[in-house]
């Protein structure tokens, strides 16, 4: 909003000549694009493909873009100009309502508000008695100088803001064409995977700084802690060995806790270990039912889970077969229930490993404390599988139903994804058996021996 | 496709980009001088903001058409260099056709 007098020092014409070259501007961007027509043209002339299709695809988006474009510069334009004339012969009237009062002798405040002038005063003091009645007649004269100021520069105000404000408009109409990015070429994207890569191991880096910085800085945090704070660590030390103590006595409460912790899976076979113990002299029949029943249940919904994945891993079986002898004959000796469960456990071993629990929770504690720890790593059908050559010990059906079992479910394991090692069957499972001790430490203690033994003993012999 | 014309027509596009630009630098200064020359009115403000939002535009047809050139000449250099291929493999199997025909 202009004050009086910047409305008499506009010079509303430049608004006139900017709307001016905004239509020349609408005209420049008119054969911009006769001219970018008549280039595509040229282009079209010598390609067509699918390429070419979707390049004029974009053309047209570009005429269209600019189409728009130069209506909204006509439109500004015409606004702009529309508002500057008026504006113009606006600042015109006030310009000559104010000189005429000035030069009428009035004084003119830029409130704006007309005042008489000395030479008013000067005619009502000349006048004498009539100086009351000229002085009303000079302050109306004023006072309608300053309407009509106060009229003409509202008029120029609000002319001003119409103009103002619809050229903010077509200014915000102007949405510049989106620039076509770079992923929807088939060049560019190459450079900009290979900018983003590096972004991404710039950023990576910066990371890693950024950590050992704050590695850097919590080290420096807690020296300074140390070397500041020793009153404080003096009485975090007290709190601490008060918390030890509370601790120490917590832990005293854990510890019957931790080592069920450590071993959760043998404490949930323990129960059906006392369970088939007990059950399997008085009761045999409910023994199968019971537990084949939630076995029935796990086995079919989840065929590959856990359960039945653990037991059939090379290690397991390893490790299962190499203490089988001693579990053999522990399960031989333990085989309290061998003749209940032994018998049971053939048909029941169709079923599934639910057959093998029980089994297993027989021969484990009959197995003593040697098979109790790969029992207890892994228990549950780990178990059975060790307890139940130890309970089929005296039985040659059962040895003869694992072989089999271990034959044709081989290449079920490979489909499984399981034992790949196993896959290659018995040769290569026994080779990769001896590549395994090989590998890791038995190889130097293996072949050091073999070369050592015949040096140290053909001399022996030799000597001796 | 003839290569060279249009490999001359994404050039010509890419020379033809930076035209659009002359519009805007057009309005820069009558937009300058009617908001200097006339302060407190807010149609010079306006002026001056339009200006800024009409460089804008012009400046992204600018970026456009000078992508656009820059598509078409790697189209056509894209083109040209299949069709050497395209000939040379063209060359390869010529070579081997007359000695079969003479023969």
């Amino acid at each position: 909003m202009p004050a009086y007098e910047e409305a008499l020092a506009a010079q509303p014409a430049a608004f006139v000549d900017c709307a001016a070259a905004m239509s020349a501007a609408g005209n420049d961007l008119t054969e911009h694009r006769g001219e970018y027509d008549t280039t595509v043209t040229t282009i079209n002339d010598g390609w067509h493909d699918t390429a070419n299709t979707a390049f004029n695809d974009d053309v047209d988006l570009v005429d269209e873009h600019v189409d728009q474009v130069v209506a909204k510069v006509g439109d500004a334009a015409e606004v702009l100009s529309t508002g500057g004339s008026a504006m113009v012969s606006q600042v015109e009237q006030l310009k000559a309502v104010d000189a005429a009062y000035k030069g009428a002798g009035f004084v003119v405040q830029p409130a704006p508000k007309v005042e008489l002038g000395p030479a008013h005063w000067a005619a009502i003091a000349a006048a004498g008695p009539f100086g009351p009645v000229l002085q009303a007649v000079f302050q109306a004269r004023a006072d309608e100088g300053t309407m009509r100021l106060t009229t003409g520069l509202a008029v120029l105000t609000a002319t001003d803001v119409a103009t103002g404000t619809s050229l903010t408009a077509a200014a915000e109409a102007l949405q510049p064409l989106e620039d076509k990015g770079p992923g929807a070429t088939d060049c560019l994207p190459v450079e900009d995977d290979g900018t983003d890569g590096n972004l991404e191991k710039e950023e990576r880096q910066t990371d890693v700084k950024a950590q050992k910085d704050t590695e850097k800085d919590t080290e420096k945090d807690s020296g300074k802690d140390d070397s500041g704070e020793d009153e404080d660590e003096k009485s975090d030390d007290k709190d601490k060995e008060d918390q030890d103590k509370d601790q120490g006595k917590d832990d005293q409460d854990k510890d019957p806790e931790q080592p069920g912790d450590q071993q959760p899976q043998p404490e949930v076979p323990q129960p059906d270990r006392e369970r088939p113990e007990n059950e399997v002299p008085g009761f045999e029949p409910p023994d199968p039912v019971g537990p084949e029943v939630p076995d029935f249940t796990t086995d079919p919904i989840v065929p590959g889970g856990p359960d039945l994945g653990d037991p059939w891993k090379p290690t397991e079986l390893e490790d299962a077969e190499v203490p089988s002898g001693g579990l053999a004959s522990g399960g031989g000796g333990g085989g309290i229930g061998g003749g209940g469960p032994g018998s049971s456990g053939v048909p029941s071993g169709t079923s599934g490993t639910g057959s093998g629990g029980p089994l297993g929770f027989v021969g484990t504690p009959a197995g003593g404390t040697p098979a109790g720890a790969p029992a207890g790593g892994r228990p549950g059908l780990g178990g059975g599988l060790v307890g139940a050559p130890g309970a089929r010990g005296p039985v040659n059906g059962d040895e003869e139903y694992e072989r089999e079992s271990f034959l044709t479910e081989d290449p079920e394991d490979d489909v499984w994804g399981i034992g790949t090692d196993e896959g290659n069957p018995y040769v290569d499972y026994q080779e990769e058996q001896a590549q395994q001790s090989d590998l890791p430490t038995l190889a130097p203690v293996e072949e050091l021996p073999p070369f050592a033994l015949p040096g140290f003993d053909l001399p022996e012999p030799g000597k001796s | 496709m003839e290569v060279e014309q249009v490999r001359g027509g994404g050039g010509d596009l890419q020379s033809l980009a930076p035209k659009a630009k002359l519009a805007s630098d057009r309005v820069q200064a009558p937009a300058a001088t009617a908001a200097s020359s006339n302060s407190g009115f807010i149609t010079g403000d306006a002026g001056v903001q339009w200006h800024g939002r009409f460089d804008a535009v012009t400046a992204g047809v600018e970026r456009r058409v000078d992508w656009q050139g820059a598509q078409v000449t790697t189209s056509a250099d894209e083109l040209e260099s299949c069709d050497q291929e395209v000939r040379g493999k063209f060359r390869a199997i010529e070579r081997r056709i007359p000695a079969r025909r003479e023969q």
